[in-house]
């Protein structure tokens, strides 16, 4: 299985599309950082966890713009004919299913990774502010529920059908567009721009209400919960 | 099978196939995204979204339905092009016909299903916009808006997916291309007006005036992607797969042809070059120093005792054409080069001093929207210097986001300064002031208005049904407006205000008594701080223009934007029912805010014309709609703003601001400028009324200060004057 997480892994990394969702990505988090993000966020410092969960929060439907087109190589035509012929060797499907979907996370840990890097880079650059632990619990908040849910949703959707997948891109930049309650904002924009000004003090600490936290649970869970159901019909 | 009968099989089977059918009604639905999802027009108010009604209901749908359509398109595009690769059945169908010939077939039918498309939005949304733009509708506009604004971007879509297509043979490679392509206009490019191919810069668009300028440089940035997105079309088809091979292999094979290549070639030359000469927006460099202006070093021996010009403004090409004469006085006794600005698209044919040829040269850099002509002048005491210029007047480029000014068309001019005739810039008045007089030739509808002091009278009506109206002033510079007004005479206050404004827009402006408004201003203005007595015939012209986001004022009379009187805007009861208060800001810079009476090379400070301005529109406004309506849309809107200013973390920590790059300094600076100047001193002068006593106290300080003795050296009435006259301190207006 290994062999195959590598060879997934490389089909998807060693490719034009990824080259090209990367460079997209970085390009439009380039133009956030110094359009928005430079401004600070809520009266916070550009290098708040705030500002910069404001950040990965605007770059989170193109994130999951490319965990969908990631999706498309294991859900296209083409791989559920040749799935015929993987079901026929000795491979144990749901590990092999596993395989493909870390290999989908991996490539879009990837992008993340480039879109927090540029954001670090630019804040040590024009700030010369290093003190970058403090950012990654929100960035974790953002980008781990969402991602999850992005890949069971698109998993499920593709195996249904593979033009489902080309659908479901709206889904992410339709949540973080509505107006839904904080605890259910998809990409917790708002919370991140309105909290703060609740909060009486300036440049108060980063903080969580309880139902934002189970807003995110709710996410993942439905990410597990998708790729699950997915799994049980295939089967 | 010839290709004409290949295009109507490929057309007849597109129009048959149910998924086609879907993108049309989506297309034609699109437009609703434009009424309340995606808005790109400005709002000028921040309470609610105004702008005016031809933009909230047809530019807006317009454009959304551009934007959507594109994407739908692209799609659709990316769908049918893969169909045979998708089907496994290319081999055969390539046997049967040159994939070459298919892909052209291919495209034009799909060119065909989007104008299918675009005809029947129009048709469907016609009745909905007629019945909401009401009386500004207008049936040319309606076309010209949905082909420019929403058409536009259909065939642009296409090409690009087609290219992407023909050059990856990759469903979901072309589509991440695409989003791209489109991701780098709504963002990247958002900003450069001639990029952003699929959400073109449109600021505003006017209801009673004519759009002429917008929609050429709409159009014009459309044909010039379009040409471009040929040319790449054209590339892309030579790497059409042909005999199995792969994209290199099949362009080696169709490059053959050298006219293929050739024509690509051609038409992405063409587009550089429509790129590169466009001739709506200057050069001017980026780096704007005002002191160019301001502090100009006047020759010694050089005079100029009179101006005349001759302008004809072509209505149908948008041009102008015109003869400026200077009598000028050289008592230097020897030859000097004097310098003349000029609008940057125009050309100079001939200059002659006392009617000989005068050496001349414009120089290549431009500044502030103005480029400079250099002109010998001979040593001859006494000078007639002629100037023959014209040509296609260009946009600042800092408003190149904004475009629409200076507007020529048959329904609407705004002539400016350096775009009516050359102004010279460093030659000095032989006199106090300088006698200057124009002759202007306009299509025979049109009245023309001088703004501000001078006069204006018909003088004749040539043959072609024009008319020449000569117009008497003072100075180097004029600013003229031209239309279809109609004049309502309102007396105020003893004063004779000409209310200019569209005939077209006379039955909102009669339901909403806008002129009942004026009036009430104009009087309250002149009880409490005096009557302007700086206007020596005793009359004020308040103009209506084209929609550019705000007025101004100046000497005898004041612009007031179309948007202040959409019917949306007049018939707002938040406003108490009366014209919008950015009207009674305008007229209030009568008595705040002309040129003599604050400092214009105090740019960075925080006393400033709007200050007093937005205090007085402020006390209007609870005079004529009452104290909780003034309280909640001015007081309570100013300490939100100058609380929040505050908060700022630039404000609190000035020392991470000074480290950022000197752009995005300006950037954070400009962007916290307006707040001081608008709602900090506003509410620093709200707290000085408190501290002398209360409103009549501060109506008595400012009426006297209004009326003061000019100092002719420093004219400017200055924040100490301001704290001097209220017996108060710097510290003690301090609002921490």
């Amino acid at each position: 299985m290994i062999k195959i997480f590598y060879y997934e892994l490389h089909r998807l990394l060693l490719n034009k599309l990824f080259v090209c969702l990367l460079a997209v990505s970085l390009g439009y988090g380039w133009l956030i950082l110094t359009g928005t993000t430079i401004q600070g966020i809520a009266h916070t410092a550009p290098f708040s966890p705030w500002s910069f969960g404001d950040y990965i929060s605007r770059t989170l439907p193109m994130i999951c713009l490319g965990e969908f087109f990631f999706l498309t190589f294991f859900t296209s035509r083409q791989e559920q004919r040749a799935e015929m012929i993987i079901r026929a060797t000795p491979v144990n499907f749901r590990k092999y299913a596993a395989v493909r979907c870390g290999a989908v996370l991996l490539g879009t840990l990837g992008i993340c990774l480039g879109v927090i890097g540029l954001a670090l880079g630019f804040y040590s650059y024009f700030f010369k502010w290093t003190d970058f632990g403090s950012l990654m619990f929100p960035a974790l908040l953002v980008l781990f529920p969402a991602v999850i849910f992005c890949l069971g949703l698109g998993w499920a959707l593709g195996k249904i059908h593979p033009m489902l997948v080309y659908g479901a891109m709206a889904i992410p930049f339709l949540l973080s567009w509505l107006l839904l309650p904080w605890f259910a904002d998809f990409s917790m924009g708002r919370f991140f721009s309105e909290y703060p000004l609740t909060i009486e003090t300036l440049d108060p600490a980063f903080a969580i209400s309880v139902s934002m936290l189970c807003g995110r649970l709710i996410y993942l869970i439905l990410g597990i919960l998708f790729f699950w159901w997915s799994q049980i019909r295939q089967k | 099978m010839s290709i004409w009968k290949q295009f109507r099989l490929e057309l007849g089977r597109l129009l048959k196939n149910p998924w086609t059918w879907l993108i049309i009604i989506l297309t034609v639905i699109s437009p609703v995204v434009g009424l309340t999802l995606y808005r790109p027009l400005f709002s000028t108010s921040n309470m609610a979204y105004i702008t005016t009604m031809t933009g909230l209901y047809l530019a807006n749908p317009a454009l959304a339905g551009g934007t959507v359509g594109a994407v739908l398109f692209a799609i659709f595009t990316l769908w049918e092009l893969s169909r045979v690769k998708r089907s496994d059945v290319d081999a055969l169908t390539d046997a049967v016909c040159s994939p070459m010939t298919a892909a052209f077939v291919r495209l034009a039918a799909l060119l065909c299903v989007s104008i299918v498309a675009q005809w029947l939005t129009m048709l469907a949304w016609l009745p909905y916009t007629i019945n909401m733009v009401g009386a500004v509708f207008d049936g040319t506009s309606y076309i010209t808006v949905y082909l420019i604004f929403m058409y536009g971007a259909l065939p642009l879509a296409i090409l690009f997916a087609a290219a992407a297509w023909q050059f990856t043979q990759r469903f979901n490679l072309s589509m991440v291309l695409f989003i791209l392509f489109g991701g780098l206009s709504l963002t990247v490019w958002g900003q450069n007006w001639q990029l952003c191919w699929l959400n073109p810069c449109v600021w505003a668009v006017s209801d009673d005036f004519s759009n002429r300028r917008l929609f050429w440089g709409v159009a014009y940035m459309r044909l010039t992607w379009l040409i471009a997105l040929a040319g790449l079309w054209g590339i892309s088809y030579l790497c059409i797969r042909r005999y199995g091979k792969g994209a290199v292999g099949s362009l080696c094979c169709n490059i053959r042809r050298p006219y293929r290549p050739l024509l690509a070639v051609l038409l992405l030359c063409c587009a550089g070059l429509f790129y590169v000469k466009q001739p709506f927006v200057d050069h001017s460099d980026l780096n704007i120093d005002f002191n160019y202006l301001f502090n100009v070093n006047y020759l010694e021996n050089v005079t100029c005792s009179g101006r005349f010009a001759d302008v004809h403004p072509n209505a149908e090409t948008g041009e102008l054409f015109g003869r400026a004469v200077f009598r000028l006085q050289n008592t230097g006794n020897q030859e000097t080069e004097v310098r003349f600005h000029i609008n940057p698209g125009y050309k100079i044919t001939s200059v002659t001093a006392n009617g000989k040829a005068a050496p001349y040269r414009l120089e290549a850099g431009e500044q502030l929207n103005v480029r400079e002509l250099c002109i010998g002048l001979p040593e001859t005491g006494d000078i007639e210097l002629s100037i023959e210029y014209g040509g296609y007047p260009q946009e600042w480029n800092t408003q190149a986001t904004a475009q629409g000014e200076p507007e020529i068309s048959s329904q609407y001019m705004k002539l400016e300064n350096t775009v009516l005739a050359p102004t010279p810039y460093d030659i000095g008045y032989a006199g106090d002031t300088l006698p200057a007089s124009m002759d202007i030739t306009l299509p025979g509808a049109m009245t023309p208005l001088l703004f501000g002091s001078g006069t204006t009278e018909f003088l004749k009506e040539n043959p072609d049904g024009s008319k020449t109206w000569r117009m008497m002033g003072e100075g180097y510079n004029m600013i003229v407006y031209a239309g279809d007004y109609i004049c309502e005479e309102i007396d105020a206050a003893g004063l004779k205000v000409n209310f200019y404004y569209a005939r077209k827009h006379q039955p909102v402006m009669e339901a909403a008594s806008a002129a009942e408004s004026v009036r009430q201003v104009i009087e309250y203005c002149t009880d409490h701080y005096g009557p302007l007595q700086f206007y020596g015939n005793g009359t004020f012209d308040l103009i209506q223009s084209r929609v550019s986001g705000g007025g101004y004022a100046g000497d005898g009379a004041s612009i007031a934007d179309e948007l202040d009187f959409t019917a949306r805007n007049l018939g707002n009861n938040g406003k108490g029912g009366s014209a919008g208060e950015v009207v009674i800001h305008e007229l209030v810079h009568q008595w705040w805010g002309l040129g003599n009476m604050f400092d214009p090379a105090d740019v960075d400070g925080i006393w400033s014309s709007e200050g007093l301005t937005t205090y007085t529109t402020y006390r209007i406004v609870k005079e004529l709609y009452g104290e909780e309506e003034a309280r909640k849309n001015y007081v309570e809107h100013w300490q939100a703003e100058v609380a929040d200013y505050y908060k700022d973390f630039y404000v609190r920590h000035p020392e991470y601001l000074s480290v950022l790059p000197e752009e995005y300094q300006a950037d954070i600076s400009n962007s916290l400028r307006g707040v001081r100047q608008y709602s900090e001193m506003a509410l620093k002068i709200l707290k000085a009324e408190e501290l002398v006593g209360g409103e009549e106290a501060m109506d008595e300080i400012l009426h006297n200060l209004f009326t003061r003795e000019l100092n002719p050296e420093y004219p400017y009435l200055t924040y100490q004057e301001f704290l001097d006259a209220c017996g108060l301190t710097e510290e003690e207006l301090s609002l921490d």
